[in-house]
């Protein structure tokens, strides 16, 4: 495999979760994610002699998948959009330093999720295994629309702060 | 963050929001710097709770282990499959645009010549055909394979047939021949230590550099190449030195060093003991083998210069201030009561997660062919961080600096292996932290033989 290829396989297996999350949190949809990074990785390969070495590749990354997001929003409807460009920017600026997070997310996410009492995991996979949203979950699971939506935001932030607490301890 | 925030950046992932809310969660990323490290945070998670399940769901389908009634659910996200499929594609749609273009044609078998026996860090093998190799402890070396290392923590070792080791450290490049049953090894840059069995009388080991050829019959030594000099130590043996610009040559023998560089006297010398004692203070700039940005502005009274951590992707993406010196002897010796002290301010404030700073040593013995590298880590530095742009010097004794203690090199490993052995060298310093940028500046960096015992620390004006 040629050398450059070689190396922007190495760095893109580095920054595709940041770049993974960044688009899905303009894009929301999971397959319209997955089309624009495989659409992301071609452009990356293509300008890779472009890139310049001394300026982290995640934030790189981020500015071409910014590009892309944006010619995305141009082809879809305009009920799709949720963001204008400098909100773009403003996203993509915090996303480029993101990628420790992801690597903390990576390492010890399985492990706080299994931490979850029955009910918050059971509410976590009606809505990421079975892809229910909060009205649906609601009816399953004897709630109201409100509490669900309620219950998710504390399962997101307990998640978040076991994944804080396990990478403080790692670093200690 | 206020109750409302949450509920902006919960309902946009639930897709709750109205449309006013959605413009409101617009307006909020755009002017709230710290709203919108909130909304990345959360959707990062989000994100990585989506691919959580997608793999949980895809291993429960490959090993039979799924419940029939989440089959169902299953076969009805066909974009999972997609999105696992996706990563294949791009990484077949990779190999083939190399591909296309690409051919081999192999018209002599090379001649294997003998094996990796060990490597670290950052290492390739190039075949002669240009092609690069994956790197793995036993896999084979051939006549014509350029070796190469890369950053001061990576090293290679390789094992000819008759037992003839030779190390490279550091960032070094060096192509093996077999020329009719002689070694060759033609060194472009970098530290070559070699191990070398009895060679035949008439064909002994070969080494050529930019500035100089080595002939070796048995004998382990060091050879430090650049572009305009050729360092050789030798432990035990004799080797043959020539100065390929006008056929001067020394034999250089156990205990002795020289150096050829053109403009200067041939002669060998004992070789030194590395000090106890060493100091990075940047009062003249940044030197070759530092890391850091120099900066000469808000310094500590009666400083000219300083460092400021770089990125640096190579360090697996880390903004950093290093010093290293790949050279033999080292940075400085380990000595019983040695400590390491640093004058250092950070300027910017910590994210959620990140809100350390690490501080590591890397150490090898004076032993050319078994350097034994290792690295340390402290904590103390962590543990005591200045108020944001207040300048502090903090005093570590080296037994303070602990080791791995297990295998598990990913997660959560524990530094409590034991401290820096006292025959060894310090080669490279390095304090650092992952993105963002936390605006850690060094003023100086600097080992002493003595010291209190204890940390110290002490805020300076």
């Amino acid at each position: 495999m040629q050398e450059n290829v070689r190396e922007m396989t190495r760095l893109w297996t580095g920054a595709q979760p940041v770049v993974s999350a960044f688009v899905a949190s303009m894009v929301r949809d999971f397959r319209d994610r997955d089309d624009l990074l495989q659409d992301i990785a071609v452009t990356l390969l293509e300008s890779f002699d472009k890139y310049d070495a001394d300026r982290p590749f995640v934030a790189w990354a981020i500015g071409i998948a910014r590009n892309h997001i944006n010619n995305y929003y141009r082809k879809v409807k305009r009920d799709k959009h949720v963001f204008d460009s400098e909100a773009i920017e403003a996203v993509a600026a915090v996303y480029a330093n993101a990628a420790t997070e992801t690597t903390a997310l990576s390492h010890f996410l399985t492990d706080c999720i299994s931490a979850l009492d029955q009910r918050a995991q059971h509410i976590c996979e009606l809505r990421y295994h079975q892809e229910m949203q909060p009205a649906a979950i609601a009816g399953d699971v004897g709630m109201s629309p409100n509490s669900v939506a309620k219950a998710l935001q504390r399962v997101r932030e307990t998640l978040r702060e076991c994944v804080s607490r396990k990478i403080t301890h790692y670093e200690r | 963050m206020k109750d409302s925030d949450a509920e902006l950046i919960h309902g946009y992932l639930d897709r709750t929001l109205s449309q006013d809310e959605q413009r409101l969660l617009n307006d909020r990323i755009k002017n709230d710097f710290e709203f919108s490290q909130e909304f990345v945070s959360f959707t990062l998670l989000h994100n990585h709770l989506h691919d959580e399940y997608a793999i949980k769901e895809d291993l429960e389908k490959h090993s039979g282990t799924m419940p029939s009634y989440k089959q169902a659910a299953s076969t009805s996200a066909p974009h999972r499959l997609r999105r696992m499929t996706a990563w294949s594609s791009v990484a077949i749609a990779l190999v083939l645009m190399v591909s296309v273009g690409l051919f081999f044609i192999q018209k002599d078998q090379p001649k294997e010549i003998g094996t990796l026996v060990e490597v670290q860090g950052e290492a390739n093998v190039i075949g002669k055909d240009h092609s690069s190799r994956s790197v793995t402890n036993g896999m084979k070396i051939y006549s014509g394979d350029k070796l190469q290392t890369e950053g001061f923590q990576s090293s290679l070792m390789m094992q000819y047939q008759d037992g003839t080791r030779l190390l490279l450290i550091g960032n070094t490049e060096a192509t093996c021949l077999n020329d009719n049953g002689q070694k060759k090894i033609n060194v472009s840059k970098g530290l070559v230590s070699a191990s070398v069995k009895p060679q035949p009388q008439n064909r002994p080991m070969v080494m050529i550099t930019n500035e100089a050829e080595v002939e070796v019959l048995g004998t382990e030594f060091v050879l430090q190449a650049t572009s305009t000099q050729t360092d050789i130590d030798v432990s035990h043996g004799k080797v043959k030195l020539t100065r390929l610009s006008d056929d001067q040559s020394v034999e250089v023998s156990s205990g002795k060093r020289a150096f050829a560089r053109e403009g200067t006297t041939m002669q060998t010398e004992e070789i030194p003991s590395p000090p106890f004692e060493w100091v990075a203070d940047y009062e003249n700039g940044m030197k070759e083998n530092q890391v850091g940005t120099f900066v000469q502005t808000d310094l500590p009274a009666g400083s000219k210069g300083a460092a400021k951590a770089s990125f640096f992707e190579r360090f697996g993406g880390h903004y950093i201030v290093a010093v290293c010196n790949d050279d033999i002897q080292g940075l400085a010796a380990i000595g019983k009561n040695s400590h390491l002290h640093i004058t250092f301010k950070v300027t910017a404030e910590h994210t959620h997660f990140i809100n350390w700073l690490n501080l590591f040593i890397a150490t090898r013995s004076l032993s050319p062919i078994n350097p034994e590298y290792q690295r340390f880590k402290n904590v103390d530095l962590s543990a005591n961080m200045p108020r944001l742009g207040k300048w502090r010097t903090i005093t570590i004794p080296l037994t303070r600096f602990q080791r791995r203690s297990n295998s598990d090199r990913d997660i959560n490993p524990a530094w409590t292996g034991g401290s820096p052995s006292t025959d060894d060298v310090i080669y490279s310093v390095w304090v650092g932290s992952p993105p963002p940028d936390r605006g850690l500046v060094i003023d100086k960096i600097w080992i002493t033989k003595e010291g209190p015992g204890d940390v110290v620390v002490k805020d300076v004006r």
